[in-house]
Order: structure tokens, then C-alpha cells, then sequence
């Protein structure tokens, strides 16, 4: 955890990571993995202690003492042997997440090329797989699936770039959001990030406009859930989603047995008076002005109902 | 004309929708749809001329005819948007405003008796399973009522009716969705519209009137629909306040006429067969609640 001894935030971290032109990559620099030791210390030892006594504790009643804090003994390094790995690794942990469909994908097809290679020849198999690759993108919806899968994975990386500069200008440690998932939208994506303590929903409401930019969309909105102000949806949009007439679904849910109906003849309508002339004019109440008296207006009358009174939530404003 | 199908020997069951579900209103603008739920709920909608107000509401209406557990109530001051749905509705008024009054008293009075039922039974609003029906208020063009015909000492008894109705219907299953141009203080009464649950602003000529529709405060944080383009291709689109509390911005589904025709044709096969006893009986027996 970075502290004002050690000002390294992670943030730092990412960003030496990203400077690949000067021919450093780190893939997790030094201060984060000091930083990620001390929590797994102090994990080590809380856990230890907290898990070991209450073993103990529990253990008591039903064994002799000597076994009672043997066991503990046991249990409490068990515990924390467990929290500590998992804390020191957390970088890891995260980074594995991080880049999971890629990972995934690249395992399944090292794995699909050595199960084909027990059966064929190496440039076969690696045609094979080629073939098996290539081929979904010569089918149209196939094709569109797979191209808004691989924006998803693109958005993720292109978000916590975001997210590195947000708390970068803010000079604070804050910690770099866990971005959940992503998941294709007809507009775009929608991607579901966990945000850290140091950042919160209004620290980035101004600046979706650049996160559009980082993520190369039209638009980009995020909400946070109701629950947890931690938890953040985000929505990029790349295509006008409200372009076409939406088409209710209620006419699909009709039978298909179900007959359309006939054009009905139209209704005998009695209806006059379709046109201008054909409504006589009203007999003008001042036919004075034809003959002859000069025309004066009507003097103002006062308001019929006095204005409302101004009071705050009443739209005095309408009346404007 | 819809069709009659008396001696229709197999009585359609196919999806039976009810009031009681979310109903479909259009597409999100990440494409997605939005379903809301308008039981206990109301809703009023404003924008300018053509924004598409009438379009939502005949949405809603299509869900309403499906919903074999709903009643239609019908007040159109224009006669031409809600009238293609006048063979299924319960009662349509038209550019009528004693009409206009003396439903809103019967729907008053149905809902007293209906409160009146819900206390012998103990309960406090009707559900799903009461199979009493649900009412559906849509009134277009609410102005043309509240502040154009008739006398004022008319218009106000239209609006305070009105206004009961949204205010205490909510419970005994009386859902009213209204639409106006501009609900301003002089067209209704700021007490009538505020107490609308669920809003939806289609485009505006101003921030001021969108805020009029959605609630003061809202333009300053961005949800306009003043900024929603006048073009053909947006009209239908607007912000809607419903569940959640934040606007969103929809484009709400458009049904064309021969499309409401056949909906129109299907609803008066299966609310035939389906809805008028049933509720009557329903209705005269509180005790089996
Ligand atoms: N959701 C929609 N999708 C596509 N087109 C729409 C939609 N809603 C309305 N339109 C188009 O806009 C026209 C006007 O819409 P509508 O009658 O609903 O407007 P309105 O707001 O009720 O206007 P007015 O205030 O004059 O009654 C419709 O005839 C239709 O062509
Ligand atoms: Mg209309």
C-alpha cells in the first residue's frame, strides 16, 4: 500500500510498465512488490493470530491443553500461510485477470495445436488451426460477434489507461480500479469496473469525454450501481443505437394461426365542413369599424385571478 | 373493424400478458430494451407537437389490449391517436368534456368501492392474484381539457378529478398515463403534474420546458431534450424517469396503424373469451382473497 514513506502508487507502477520505448519493460516494478510484502506480512500475522487463537479457543473443551495450542499453532499458520501467498500475489492475481481472454485464448489454442499435432503433421495442424480460426469471420453474424468480443477485450485495456491518467492529474495514491467485465451492447460496450478507495464516480464525471477518446468510441456514460457506490457501469457507444424505428414485439407474440385482418372498408362518415369556406364567418361584433366609427381598443382589464405567489417549487417561472 | 370470432372453437392461450408485467417500451441508447413496470405507477409525458407522445402511449395501449386482465379508458381530445384502439376500450371520450367528467366520477367511484372492498378484506392494495381488473387511464392531449373547452369552474373539476384519480388510484390498480405538450402551470395544475411518478420528456423547444416535464434541476445535469435533434430519425426518442430515478434515454417503439389493427383484431378474440365474467365474479367475492 503505498503510504507517504513510500510514495510509489501504483499508479507510478503502470506507468513505467507502459514506457516501453525506452526499452524498460517491468512487469511489476519494485514498489509494488515491496508495497505487496508488507500487506502480505500484515496479513500473515492477523491471520495467524486471529485463526490460531480462536482454534484454540474452540479446541480447549475437547482436548487436552497441550493439543489445544498445538493445534492452533497449526491452524493459525495454515490460515496465514494462505493469506499471505494470496496478498503477495495479488499483483499477479490481478494482472492475470487483467489480460484473461487473452491468456485463455492463447492457452485453448496452444492446447487445440497439441492435441491436433498427436494426429497430423506440424504444418498441418497449424493449417488446421488456421482454417478453424479464420473461418468464423467468413460468416456475417459470426464474424460481427466475434469483432464486438474483441472490442471488449480492447476496452478493458483502453479504460484502465483512462483510469492510470484520471489518478495521475489528481496527484493522489489512489489505487487503479479492478475492471470486472465487459460485454458487447448493440451500441458498443458495457463494462462493469470496481473502483478502489482514493476514486468515486464524481472524480470521473467530467471526464468521460476523454474516456471516449482512450476508448476510441462516439460517447462514453457510467452509473454506479445502487448498492455500492464502488461498483461503476460503464457504457461506451460506437453506433447510433436509436437510429431505427423500434418495432414493438407484441405483433410477434400473436399466434401465427391467428388471421390478418382484411382492410376494413372505411366507415360511411357524414363529415361537412371539410374545408375553409365551407365555415360561414362569425358575425363580427364590431361591424362599427365598416361603418365608419373610428376603431378604439378595449381599454386593459385587470387580471381575472390574481398571480400566484412566489413560493420556492411552484413554476413561477412558466409564466415567464 | 375488428373481427368476431363467436364461434371460435379454440380459445387462443398463447402468451397472456397482464398489467401486472413489465411493459415494453422501446430501446435504450446502448440498444438494449427497456422494460418498465407500470402497475402502481402513472406517467405523464410532454414535448413538442410530433416528438412522438402519442406513439408511447399507443405502446402502452398495445401492451394494455394484450393484457386480458386490463380494462382500457380511453380520452383522446384528437380522436385519431388513441382511436384505432376504440373497439377495445371500455369507454372512449373525444373532444368531449362533460364526457370527459363524468368518467373520470366513475372511475372515482370505482375506486372508492374498490378501497371499500380491499378494507372488508384487510388489505391494502389489490395484487396479481385478485383478478380484479386492472384500469388503464391514457388521456392525449390533456389540455384540451384542462384549460381549452369549457368553463374554468369545468376545466378545474376535470383537473381535480383527474388529479384524485393519480393521487389515490395507485392501490387499487388505476394506472393513468397522460401526455400534453408543455404541463405548465396554466394547462395543470402544478399539483396534478408532481405527483406523476414516472416522467418522459420527448424533444423540447427549451431546457425549461424539458425540466417543466422531468422536474426542475435535471437540464443542469445534462438530461435535456432540448438537445434531442428535430429530425425525422429521432423522433420517438426522449428521457424517461421511471424506476431507478435517473433518466435514460429511449426511443420508444412505434406501432404503424396496420399493426394496431392486427393487435386490435387478436385482443378482441381473446378479452371475448377471457376477461368480462370472470371479473364480475371476481369482483362480488372479497371473502375468497
Ligand atoms: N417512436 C417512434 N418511432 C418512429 N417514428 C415515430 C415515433 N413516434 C412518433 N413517430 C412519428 O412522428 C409522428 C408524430 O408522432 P406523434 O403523433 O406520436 O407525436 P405527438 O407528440 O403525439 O404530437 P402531438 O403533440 O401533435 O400530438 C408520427 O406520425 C410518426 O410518424
Ligand atoms: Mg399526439
Amino acid at each position: 500500500m503505498p503510504t507517504r514513506s513510500m510514495p510509489r502508487s501504483t499508479y507510478q507502477g503502470s506507468r513505467t510498465h507502459r514506457r516501453f520505448g525506452r526499452g524498460r519493460i517491468t512487469v511489476i516494478d519494485q514498489g509494488l512488490a515491496y508495497a505487496s510484502l508488507r500487506r502480505a506480512k500484515i496479513g500473515f500475522w492477523i491471520a495467524f493470530l486471529l485463526i490460531g487463537a480462536s482454534t484454540v479457543v474452540g479446541a480447549l473443551p475437547v482436548t487436552t491443553t497441550g493439543a489445544a495450542w498445538l493445534i492452533g499453532l497449526l491452524t493459525g499458520l495454515a490460515a496465514g500461510s494462505t493469506v499471505f501467498v494470496l496478498a503477495f500475489c495479488w499483483p499477479a492475481l490481478r494482472l492475470t485477470w487483467h489480460w484473461a481472454a487473452e491468456l485463455t485464448a492463447t492457452s485453448f489454442l496452444l492446447w487445440a495445436y497439441s492435441v491436433l499435432t498427436t494426429v497430423m503433421a506440424a504444418p498441418t495442424a497449424l493449417v488446421v488451426l488456421l482454417l478453424a480460426t479464420g473461418g468464423p469471420f467468413t460468416f456475417g453474424p459470426a464474424r460481427r460477434r466475434l469483432l464486438a468480443l474483441g472490442w471488449c477485450v480492447i476496452t478493458r485495456h483502453r479504460l484502465r489507461v483512462c483510469f492510470a491518467e484520471v489518478i495521475h492529474d489528481r496527484h493522489t495514491d489512489g489505487r487503479l480500479p479492478l475492471i470486472l467485465w465487459a460485454r458487447p451492447t448493440p451500441a458498443g460496450e458495457r463494462i462493469w469496473v470496481w473502483l478502489r478507495a482514493g476514486l468515486a464516480l464524481p472524480d470521473l464525471a467530467e471526464r468521460f469525454e476523454e474516456v471516449a477518446v482512450a476508448c476510441w468510441a462516439t460517447e462514453a456514460h457510467a452509473v454506479r450501481s445502487e448498492k455500492w457506490a464502488a461498483l461503476l457501469r460503464v457504457d461506451l457507444t460506437r453506433r447510433n443505437a436509436l437510429a431505427a424505428v423500434v418495432d414493438s414485439p407484441l405483433t410477434d407474440t400473436i399466434p401465427a394461426d391467428h388471421p390478418r385482418p382484411r382492410p376494413a372498408p372505411p366507415r360511411p362518415a357524414f363529415v361537412t365542413g371539410l374545408d375553409l369556406p365551407d365555415i360561414p364567418e362569425p358575425q363580427a361584433p364590431d361591424l362599427h369599424r365598416r361603418t365608419g366609427t373610428p376603431f378604439r381598443p378595449a381599454p386593459p382589464r385587470p387580471p381575472a385571478t390574481p398571480p400566484p405567489p412566489a413560493t420556492p417549487g411552484d413554476d413561477t417561472a412558466d409564466w415567464i | 373493424m375488428p373481427a368476431f370470432h363467436p364461434a371460435d372453437p379454440v380459445v387462443p392461450v398463447g402468451p397472456v400478458l397482464s398489467m401486472f408485467d413489465p411493459v415494453f417500451l422501446g430501446v435504450d441508447e446502448f440498444g438494449l430494451p427497456v422494460y418498465e413496470s407500470l402497475i402502481y405507477r402513472n406517467l405523464l409525458a410532454g414535448g413538442e407537437p410530433g416528438a412522438g407522445k402519442s406513439g408511447l402511449l399507443n405502446t402502452i395501449c398495445a401492451h394494455a389490449a394484450l393484457a386480458t386482465d386490463t380494462r382500457l379508458c380511453l380520452l383522446d381530445a384528437k380522436t385519431v391517436e388513441l382511436g384505432l384502439w376504440q373497439d377495445i376500450a371500455d369507454v372512449f371520450v373525444g373532444p368531449d368534456l362533460p364526457h370527459a367528467t363524468a368518467t373520470l366520477r366513475r372511475l372515482q367511484q370505482v375506486m372508492d368501492n374498490r378501497y371499500a372492498w380491499l378494507r372488508a378484506g384487510k388489505r391494502r392494495k389489490i395484487t396479481r392474484t385478485d383478478r380484479l381488473s386492472v384500469i388503464v387511464v391514457v388521456v392525449d392531449e390533456i389540455a384540451y381539457y384542462s384549460a381549452t373547452v369549457g368553463t374554468r369552474a369545468d376545466q378545474e373539476e376535470f383537473s381535480a378529478l383527474l388529479r384524485d384519480l393519480v393521487a389515490r388510484g395507485r392501490a387499487c390498480g388505476l394506472i393513468v398515463v397522460a401526455a400534453t405538450q408543455r404541463p405548465s402551470v396554466d394547462i395543470i395544475p402544478t399539483s396534478l403534474r408532481d405527483i406523476f411518478g414516472y416522467r418522459m420528456a420527448f424533444r423540447c423547444t427549451t431546457y425549461i420546458s424539458s425540466d417543466i416535464v422531468l422536474g426542475h434541476g435535471w437540464a443542469a445535469q445534462g438530461y435535456t431534450a432540448h438537445t434531442i435533434a428535430a429530425t425525422d430519425s429521432s423522433r420517438g426518442i426522449g428521457w424517461l424517469i421511471a424506476e431507478g430515478g435517473t433518466p435514460r434515454k429511449l426511443r420508444v417503439a412505434y406501432l404503424t396503424d396496420d399493426q394496431i389493427a392486427y393487435l386490435v383484431d387478436y385482443a378482441t378474440r381473446i378479452r371475448h373469451h377471457l376477461s368480462v365474467p370472470d371479473l364480475r365474479i371476481a369482483a362480488a367475492a372479497p371473502a375468497a382473497a
